[in-house]
């Protein structure tokens, strides 16, 4: 994240989307789309369903990009982060935590992706996965974007609109909740 | 706590699938592009029939709809005559060169395609010369005198294919082009008189372009006055202007001072009266 921008790069492909270049949002699209689709993986219960909300965050994004109707002022990176998130709430409120627990094939996931026989890492990761769904959404929000995307507290705050106080006590809080969890299972 | 934290880095081993990543990507822009086309509101066509037709005919209806395409078609034609004087840089330029190449694509006559390009030519100089003076745009000059160059080929490869066709018209149209080439000369030369104002870097950059451009006007004087001499014992029939003999381009080099070698055409500046001539 901190190589695009030290080179000013977001903001330049920022600008030029905004100006309606397809090149430029594409650009933006290889940087994103792998940590916009495991925020989301990490967040719902089926691999199909992860690929399309990270394609309709990114549909939603050019089309909020190409209204023209108010400075953007926002980094790219805080915009499609909160259109993932609020895309992730509202399939919530269609649906029961019960039946997207019940529908999960994460489990199917890691066995696809990861390294087939480190059986020990595919366990922590499903287990560490299975306590991150059963916290807050708060918590897992800022546990998967402070640890996971590496993103600093500042970000974190900007996606949130929240203090950066505020930010480490949930932080805190979350790390908190989801080693309870953790432990129950155990 | 290390222990959980080092757990959840795990998870940033995470990642979509390589081919659905590739191929949404192209899915994405496509339909980017798909969304953007109902910005040319074809909209009006598809309410149309909703009108109750009848009313269509009413004066009144008559008398708003001439006042629209009347007011549509000023505008339309003040855009074009304000593209026509725009400069590189400008907002209207793009509608400039637009309405060139669609000149250009409707001109199949061979003649008259040269003379299009050399029209077009003269255009890149007479911008030229109005941009010279402007120190903030020196990226936009430097573009100009790349066009003229290209225009310049484009010159030599339009009098080469009518060389083929009508050895006559050729003549003819070297003629107007000859015409053309000391104005163009005289004026790439004094304009390496005028760059004090450009960075060093810059101004070697574009030295090198004018040199490039001043190379190419060389070649086209070099076929234009083969085409003359062809003509001139056939026809038996030399215009005055003709006499001219081809002058030998200098290419000022840095820091030397600039002496035009064609002083006869030293006040001829490109403008679109001389345009007009080549029309």
């Amino acid at each position: 994240m901190a190589d695009l921008e030290t080179i000013n790069k977001e903001k330049e492909l920022l600008s030029r989307t905004v100006s309606g270049d397809k090149e430029a949002f594409g650009q933006l699209y290889d940087f994103y789309a792998p940590r916009i689709f495991r925020f989301i993986r990490l967040k719902v219960g089926s691999q199909t369903l992860a690929e399309d909300l990270s394609s309709e965050s990114f549909l939603r994004i050019w089309e909020y990009l190409q209204r023209g109707e108010r400075e953007i002022e926002e980094s790219f990176q805080a915009l499609l982060y909160k259109i993932a998130r609020n895309l992730i709430i509202d399939y919530y409120k269609r649906k029961s935590s019960q039946e997207i627990l019940m529908d999960d094939d994460f489990k199917e996931f890691l066995e696809g992706q990861l390294i087939i026989d480190d059986t020990r890492l595919n366990e922590d990761t499903e287990a560490v996965h299975r306590a991150l769904v059963n916290i807050k959404e708060e918590y897992q929000d800022v546990i998967i974007w402070y640890y996971v995307d590496e993103l600093s507290v500042p970000q974190i705050a900007k996606i949130m609109d929240k203090s950066q106080g505020a930010i480490r006590v949930l932080i805190h809080r979350g790390l908190k909740a989801l080693k309870e969890h953790l432990e129950e299972t155990e | 706590m290390d222990v959980i934290i080092r757990k959840i880095k795990h998870l940033q081993r995470i990642k979509p699938n390589a081919s659905w990543l590739q191929s949404q990507r192209s899915f994405l822009l496509s339909e980017i592009a798909r969304s953007q086309k109902p910005i040319k509101e074809k909209k009006p066509f598809l309410v149309f029939p909703l009108f109750n037709f009848s009313k269509i005919f009413r004066p009144a209806f008559a008398i708003a709809f001439s006042v629209i395409v009347l007011v549509t078609s000023l505008g339309t034609i003040g855009v074009m005559n304000a593209a026509q004087n725009s400069l590189p840089g400008d907002l209207l330029y793009p509608v400039k060169t637009v309405l060139e190449k669609t000149q250009f694509t409707f001109t199949t006559d061979d003649a008259s395609r040269t003379k299009l390009s050399i029209k077009f030519a003269t255009q890149r100089m007479d911008e030229f010369n109005q941009l010279i003076d402007k120190s903030e745009k020196t990226e936009d000059i430097q573009k100009t005198v790349k066009k003229f160059t290209q225009q310049m080929v484009a010159v030599q490869e339009e009098m080469n294919s009518l060389k083929e066709k009508n050895a006559q018209k050729a003549a003819e149209v070297a003629k107007l082009i000859q015409a053309q080439t000391p104005i163009y000369e005289d004026t790439l030369i004094k304009s390496t008189e005028k760059l004090g104002y450009i960075l060093p870097g810059e101004k070697e950059s574009l030295k090198q372009d004018i040199n490039q451009a001043l190379e190419e006007l060389n070649k086209t004087k070099q076929v234009t006055d083969e085409l003359i001499g062809k003509e001139t014992p056939d026809t038996n029939n030399v215009p005055e202007d003709t006499e001219t003999t081809p002058q030998e381009i200098v290419v000022p080099s840095s820091g030397e001072t600039i002496e035009s070698q064609s002083t006869q055409f030293e006040n001829i500046q490109p403008s679109t009266e001389q345009v007009d001539k080549v029309e």
